[in-house]
């Protein structure tokens, strides 16, 4: 017996959850009735929280907040963000086929914790803290929501609520790169979001979060550590790729071995890293 | 099973269901209301053969609760255009050879639809990123993208 | 060419399509309907000690609950052999083996039954791998062996093993100064035919008779076999193909829901419908035959290819369906469209755990020209040789002798197909970046059309004048959406000089149409597209008997246009309505029939014939591709297709099996395999099996080559299995042109593209 309940309000929502702990949330429905395809009717009730305003929007400036049923489409397609944070946009718009991003929302692509997640290795080399709402309101920074495949920090009567970050300064640049077996369509076998501080012609500093190579999405922190401070014409790329390669734990499945993760893996990051060094000032005027 | 009322819009007109919360917009619209033209073939939004349009936007209907397009606007293939008055992109789909097995031809055209609605003159490539989320087996997608890239220059034969 | 072949008629069920008025199988329903549902085997191999389906039946709403022990009555049914259960009784062979069909009033409670049915089993071995299956030692899938050949292995897996002889292989071994051997392999391929397995079926007790409308590429195949395994006689059984098809590729040759439906409206009274959902039709259904080609060559220093010996082992699954046919074809046709005098083959078609393989597009040509193609351009590679060159130097030319020894008199495109490929291609592009390098591949084929090798393979098709003065054809060819509906009427318009719009088809019905054959083996143009001419002429002689006996004048002076009989030099003339009443009334009715129904022969000790097939379709493509050598990314940028089609009867169509031909090539040479992981497929979606998207896809530039000599209609050939057949290895050739490494395997998936560029770059720092 599935029952339904559309709040139109975020405290009727929450008010809904610490009463109804094992029902199911539902937004663009992209997961979840993928999986729960032709099982629907076993769910015990169904919360949609598609007709709460207040997390469709999205203020921009020199701080960021998306609402958590902003839709992919809806990032891909922003002016604002695809100027200031265009790896997002990058992110966003590789999210399945047009149908699946007019449908399918930022909090569902985080919540649903996929080591694949196409939204989060952008937003994590953004340094964005996600809000959540039950009893109380609580900002987790995203390096610390997740907790492995499918799972996260949540507890069952939170709802994910907005995600936060910083507009980039004018010398940072992002860019973020996804390999799949098809180029359309595809769950990324690794893909990687870099974002660079350019100072005086040095990488003054650098954030790199993969995905599909760990059991969560991963910054590679040590990579960022050798690179830090070198100069632009000087950066041990070679150097870069290997580090990169040696710090992630890839694993095999049907999209990929951990070998070919890994190997594959260094390279995507080399260019992902070039392509953000480009995009410092490109992207910041205005 | 408990039932919740439905009011929507399909291909411009009003309608009214009771329906239970498991019901997919897909169901609804091929089951109760009999539009058939709009197809199913993976159940998991992986083949865009059950596109219709949500509010202008091309959303697969296998993957949105019927409950969900309460107070919405839908177009299927069904309201694109009559025999009497076909679509341009259904003129187009005609003449250029772009119909085969027609399973995916539903889809497709409301995916083309969307995409020209939003962006009037693609480019060719652009086409093609509009349609990868809606698989064909039969045509190679190249007289698809033909036909729809005919609509948009303005070049359908009368 | 005058009338109305040769033009590009729009198709006639295009205008229905796009309004999405067809109904296929899954959009049909009646008034009291139930719907199906079928409980699968828990285990690919395993004795099944019990199925207790009694919660199942007490479950509300539930009609009817049946396991193998309630229909202990029912035969046996397979294409070719007859070795596959409706609903197993003692052993399940792979995970598509039915335990149970359930009834119930609505899909939702028929699938909570399912989860009632208790089912207690005992595993046994599974058998992945066909090498494993032919071990002494394996244990056997199928017991009885009375549809086994004699193997020294293994008896109870090697379903068949054929040969092929021609000239004297050592001989010709011997004669060469270059010997190449080489082994490549194929993988299971799924059809992803949009449409699913579904259908409808109706028993009227009254008459004890049953309707089914479900969709089959072979409509009166399948209801001998089906009023077989029923144990009814045929004319109690009607199939209906529904309003339309949703591709079909081979997968429809083979029974999917056509037992079961009119099974269960007889033992429950009622209507009943069977709609599969995707991982069910993927993990029940046919697949694309898995093979092991083993390729020796022997050529000599001015590259004339002396010998030619194959050894192919082939993985039929667990039921033969028409491996056994699709295995020892691949074997025939291993050594292409060339012109050696000593040719030796052995087949082997060897059962598994795996599930069912059965035709797909190409039966066994595809993955023989996978081999084929790979080893001639390892050769030409090897000896320094111009891939084209060394092709033509080989090629079949008029009177050259097939490897199945039929001498080919007419019709012969190999050379064309090359040059005209070759020519419109031109040149490679440049790489657009550091790390992408760019390689050209081609690859050229022949694809014999028809049934061949003695089948008796034949189309009926009627024609008539209605009273209205319009035509009507009636043909049971199954359009599954390559057009052959359109042809026909193309065809009768040209026989009858009459416009398209005024001929109509008759629905493809077993109880109103005759045998057309399968809609199969690239034959319908050239099977049921000369019954249609023949039927159309008989019809026309009929029409100028008729005119001439009414109007009074000679057939010289008589003419058809646009629906009317025409006399010359006067003013008088006759709507073909009018002089079909006429007709009728006078007891000799504008009807007319046509049968196309030509001989082939082989010697199956030898595999050698005087006419193996009645025409063969050549195509040769040219593919330019960009490899990412870091990522082993392989785009594939252009494919130039230069297929022989006799006469272009519709060139739109031909361009539009051309193009999804080489797109579906395309994702099997790089994306496209069902995995089975000890039996059990562990990618049974579309977002785990991928399908080229859009995106994935270049523009397919189609030169039609029209040598116009063809025994089908006009003098035209098929093309939609050879449509396909060049594409994947022209890909893998591109490939090795591009970064020089040498994939034997498909697909060439950007894992198995990087390791083997890591491989060859290891090889290169140790040397």
């Amino acid at each position: 017996m599935t029952t339904y309940f559309a709040p139109s309000t975020l405290s009727k929502a929450v008010a809904y959850m610490q009463e109804n702990q094992t029902t199911k949330i539902i937004a663009g429905g992209t997961d979840l009735l993928v999986a729960h395809y032709q099982e629907l009717d076993r769910l015990p009730g169904l919360m949609d929280i598609g007709n709460i305003a207040e997390l469709k929007t999205i203020t921009t400036g020199q701080e960021v907040e998306i609402g958590a049923l902003v839709t992919h489409e809806e990032i891909a397609d922003h002016p604002w963000l695809q100027q200031h944070v265009p790896a997002l946009c990058q992110g966003a718009a590789q999210v399945g086929g047009p149908q699946i991003r007019n449908r399918g929302t930022l909090g569902g692509n985080l919540v649903h914790a996929s080591p694949a997640a196409d939204l989060a290795p952008p937003l994590m080399v953004l340094g964005a803290v996600v809000e959540l709402t039950g009893s109380s309101q609580v900002q987790v920074p995203l390096e610390e929501f997740f907790k492995g495949p499918g799972k996260t920090v949540m507890e069952p009567n939170q709802i994910l609520t907005k995600v936060k970050f910083s507009k980039p300064a004018a010398n940072q640049g992002g860019a973020y790169l996804k390999l799949g077996k098809r180029k359309a369509m595809a769950i990324a076998t690794a893909s990687v979001a870099v974002i660079v501080t350019v100072d005086n012609n040095r990488l003054a500093d650098l954030r790199i979060c993969l995905g599909s190579v760990a059991p969560v999405p991963l910054r590679a922190h040590k990579t960022e550590d050798l690179l830090r401070g070198q100069r632009l014409d000087l950066l041990e790329l070679a150097a870069g790729e290997r580090q990169l390669q040696a710090e992630i734990s890839p694993i095999d499945d049907i999209r990929g071995s951990a070998e070919y993760r890994r190997q594959a893996a260094g390279p995507l990051f080399r260019r992902a890293l070039l392509q953000a060094i480009n995009n410092v000032g490109v992207t910041q005027h205005g | 099973m408990a039932k919740y009322p439905l009011d929507l819009v399909v291909n411009g007109s009003k309608y009214h269901f009771e329906v239970e919360a498991d019901l997919r917009l897909v169901d609804l619209l091929r089951e109760q209301m009999k539009l058939l033209g709009t197809k199913e073939s993976c159940g998991k939004g992986e083949c865009g053969a059950c596109t219709v349009l949500m509010d202008g936007k091309s959303v697969a209907s296998c993957l949105v609760l019927a409950i969900q397009a309460n107070g919405s606007e839908i177009v299927t293939v069904e309201g694109l255009g009559g025999e009497e008055a076909l679509h341009p992109l259904q003129q187009a789909f005609i003449q250029h050879g772009a119909v085969q097995c027609g399973f995916c031809t539903p889809g497709m055209l409301m995916s083309a639809k969307y995409l020209l609605d939003n962006n009037p003159r693609p480019t060719r490539e652009e086409i093609r990123a509009g349609l990868a989320g809606n698989l064909c087996r039969c045509t190679g997608y190249v007289k698809i993208i033909d036909a729809i890239q005919a609509v948009a220059e303005g070049r359908l034969e009368q | 060419m005058k009338g109305y072949v040769g033009k590009r008629i729009q198709k006639v069920d295009a205008l229905d399509k796009v309004l999405g008025k067809p109904l296929y199988s899954v959009d049909l329903d009646m008034e009291g309907m139930l719907y199906l549902k079928v409980l699968y085997s828990p285990h690919p191999h395993a004795l099944i000690k019990k199925v207790d389906a009694s919660k199942a039946r007490e479950l509300p709403g539930v009609v009817k609950v049946i396991t193998a022990a309630d229909v202990p009555w029912l035969k046996t049914y397979g294409l070719i052999f007859k070795d596959q259960e409706v609903l197993v009784k003692e052993k399940s062979r792979y995970l598509g083996d039915r335990l149970a069909v359930v009834a119930a009033e609505d899909e939702k409670t028929a699938r909570q039954a399912l989860k009632l049915i208790e089912v207690d089993y005992e595993p046994l071995e599974v058998i992945s791998d066909p090498i494993r299956a032919m071990e002494p030692d394996a244990p056997r899938i199928h017991e009885s062996g009375q549809v086994l050949c004699d193997h020294p292995y293994n008896k109870g897996n090697v379903l068949a093993i054929d040969h092929l002889v021609k000239g004297d292989v050592e001989a010709g071994f011997a004669e060469a100064d270059h010997i190449f051997e080489n082994e490549f392999r194929t993988q299971h391929v799924d059809h992803v035919a949009l449409e699913l397995e579904a259908g409808m079926a109706f028993y009227d007790s009254d008459t004890d008779c049953y309707t089914l409308w479900a969709p089959c590429q072979w409509t009166h195949d399948i209801q001998t076999d089906v009023a077989r395994v029923l144990g009814i006689r045929m004319d109690q059984l009607r199939i209906v193909q529904p309003g339309a098809i949703g591709g079909a590729f081979g997968r429809r040759e083979d029974i999917s829901v056509h037992i079961i439906l009119p099974l269960m409206a007889k033992l429950t009274g009622r209507p009943v419908k069977w709609a599969m959902t995707r991982g069910e039709s993927m993990i029940m259904m046919t697949k694309r035959t898995p093979f092991i080609f083993r390729l020796k060559t022997g050529i000599k220093k001015d590259g004339t290819i002396t010998a030619w010996q194959s050894e192919v082992i082939g993985d039929s699954g667990a039921y033969a369906s028409t491996a056994g046919s699709i295995i020892h074809q691949a074997m025939y046709v291993s050594s292409g469209p060339y012109d050696i005098p000593n040719v030796k083959g052995v087949s082997y078609t060897v059962y598994t755990n795996n599930t069912y393989s059965g035709a797909m597009r190409g039966f066994g040509a595809t993955e023989a020209a996978f081999a084929y193609e790979r080893q001639m351009d390892c050769i030409a590679r090897d000896m320094g040789w111009d891939p084209a060159e060394f092709r033509l130097k080989n090629a079949f030319r008029i009177g050259s002798c097939t490897s199945n020894g039929q001498i080919l008199t007419t019709s012969v495109g190999t050379v064309d197909t090359i040059l005209t490929a070759r020519e419109h291609f031109g040149g490679k592009g440049i790489a657009t970046a550091p790390h992408k390098k760019r390689g050209v591949g081609m690859a050229t084929i022949m694809f014999g059309c028809g049934y061949g090798e003695g089948f008796p393979d034949h189309s009926i098709a009627g024609a008539k004048v209605t009273d209205d003065g319009r035509i009507l054809i009636s043909s049971a060819a199954a359009d599954v959406g390559q057009g052959v509906k359109t042809i026909m009427v193309q065809i009768a318009a040209n026989v009858l000089n009459i416009p398209p719009e005024s001929i109509d088809l008759a629905d493809s019905d077993t109880a109103t149409t005759r045998n057309a054959g399968s809609t199969s083996a690239t034959r319908q143009t050239i099977f049921s597209g000369n019954a249609v001419k023949l039927a159309a002429e008989n019809l026309l002689g009929k029409i100028f008997h008729r005119g001439n006996v009414e109007l009074g004048r000679a057939y010289p002076e008589l003419s058809t246009i646009d629906g009317d009989l025409i006399l010359h030099g006067t003013t008088r003339q006759m709507s073909l309505g009018e002089l079909a009443k006429i007709a009728r009334d006078k007891g000799e009715p504008l009807e007319a029939e046509g049968c196309y129904f030509p001989r082939t022969d082989i010697d199956y000790g030898s595999g050698q014939g005087d006419v193996v097939y009645v025409a063969y379709t050549y195509n040769t493509q040219y593919v330019e591709v960009e490899v990412d050598t870091e990522t082993g990314e392989v785009d594939v940028l252009r494919i130039v297709a230069a297929p022989d089609v006799g006469t272009a009867i519709n060139p739109t169509g031909v361009e539009g099996q051309s193009e999804g031909g080489s797109v579906m090539g395309l994702g099997m040479a790089l994306m496209e395999e069902q995995i089975f992981n000890k039996g059990i497929t562990v990618n049974p979606d579309l977002s785990t099996y991928l399908i080229p998207t859009s995106l994935d896809v270049p523009d397919v530039e189609t030169i039609i080559v029209e040598s116009g000599d063809a025994c089908g209609p006009f003098g035209a050939k098929g093309i939609g299995e050879p449509a396909m057949i060049p594409t994947a290895p022209a890909i893998f050739n591109a490939i090795e042109d591009a970064v020089g490494i040498r994939l034997y395997d498909m697909p060439a998936t950007p894992e198995k593209v990087l390791a083997a560029i890591k491989a060859k770059d290891r090889e290169v720092e140790h040397e």
